[in-house]
């Protein structure tokens, strides 16, 4: 598929829901526990969502249609997200997530993007030139890159009880890939 | 009830709706496509989860033992059917097989010694019901995992640069789908 505005937008709309069915009441053991040492929770994951929602998606579309190539994306400050992650429940983020992007997709819906401003190009700090259309298209794969940890960290909790069964769960297999 | 069992019930409730909120209404190049090959689209995960969830292996551990192994599990199962099927119909069809396997499995309310009761898996050999019952839960997840890797696949010609920051690109697909692991 190539871009698609659309199918970009029927995607993060529907986020939101789907980690709030997943997550919201589960017991303490499937989303405050991670894959070891530093790795990120469930919990600091949605913590992270949210936080990107304010301070990423939808700032750094309107830098890019404001400034092109010729400032870089602020850098993304990963502090305020520390202080949520400590201070908030799960489920205070998940509404607050479902807030915020509810928020961005209707500033994404105004800006009324024709296909002339998806080949418009910013600079991001560490990747260099970016298309509008990547970066949004980035959106909706981060949102799955995430869905797709917050599955890996809550088999891995699973992982010696399952017994023999483990090597038939791909997902006992995947190796993090950082995220 | 085994304690540990609220713990499983807590997800495996959750599952259908999470699918649900994920995938209904969503525009087929997301549901309808896969990662080249054969291998499974997001549609053809929901219909094997119906499937998976209408093969009762909790009862037949709990009456045969190791008497008798486990039948043998089709992962094809309503492959192909599933096509001709509005993917609500599908979201709707698993939530009401784990509402009543559920409820099923709430009134076998397995004690604690139920879970170091054994069967035998025709390619795993010994089980204990523990072993499956947390099977059960892993199975939604793994599937989720496979979901969301799979649609992000639609995606990877169409964001650039970025691909190298998305983990979920570099998932390699760990066998489960057709051609790899068995995935009951």
């Amino acid at each position: 598929m190539t871009h698609n505005l659309q199918h970009t937008i029927a995607l993060l709309e529907r986020t939101p829901g789907a980690l709030n069915e997943l997550l919201r009441g589960m017991p303490e053991e499937w989303i405050g526990r991670n894959e070891g040492g530093d790795s990120w929770t469930p919990h600091e994951t949605v913590a992270h969502l949210a936080h990107a929602e304010r301070a990423d998606w939808m700032p750094r579309v309107r830098h890019l249609l404001e400034f092109g190539e010729s400032r870089p994306f602020p850098p993304f400050d990963r502090l305020p997200q520390r202080e949520q992650i400590q201070r908030k429940g799960t489920s205070e983020l998940l509404v607050e997530f479902a807030a915020l992007r509810a928020a961005s997709l209707d500033q994404l819906r105004e800006l009324d993007l024709g296909p002339a401003q998806m080949e418009r190009r910013g600079l991001h700090p560490a990747l260099g030139a970016v298309s509008l259309s990547q970066l949004l298209a980035t959106w909706a794969a981060h949102d799955l890159t995430h869905l797709h940890q917050i599955s890996r960290v809550m088999a891995h909790q699973y992982r010696e009880s399952v017994g023999p069964w483990s090597k038939f769960l791909g997902v006992l297999q995947c190796n993090g890939h950082s995220s | 009830m085994h304690d540990h069992l609220e713990h499983i019930i807590a997800l495996l409730e959750r599952t259908p709706g999470a699918l649900d909120e994920l995938l209904r209404g969503l525009p087929p190049e997301w549901t309808d496509t896969n990662e080249g090959g054969e291998s499974w689209s997001p549609r053809e995960v929901v219909a094997h989860l119906s499937h998976a969830e209408s093969t009762d292996w909790i009862t037949h551990l709990l009456e045969h033992g190791e008497s008798q192994p486990f039948p043998a599990f089709n992962r094809e199962g309503r492959r192909d059917t599933c096509k001709h099927k509005p993917m609500a119909e599908l979201l709707d069809e698993f939530a009401a097989l784990r509402a009543a396997s559920l409820d099923k499995l709430r009134s076998l309310a397995p004690t604690d010694a139920d879970m170091d009761r054994t069967c035998v898996h025709q390619v795993l050999g010994k089980v204990t019901l523990a072993n499956l019952l947390n099977t059960w839960a892993a199975h939604d997840i793994t599937h989720l995992h496979q979901i969301t890797r799979v649609m992000a696949h639609q995606v990877r010609g169409g964001v650039g640069p970025f691909s190298r920051n998305l983990g979920v690109l570099r998932c390699s697909a760990h066998g489960d789908g057709p051609g790899g692991a068995e995935s009951k």
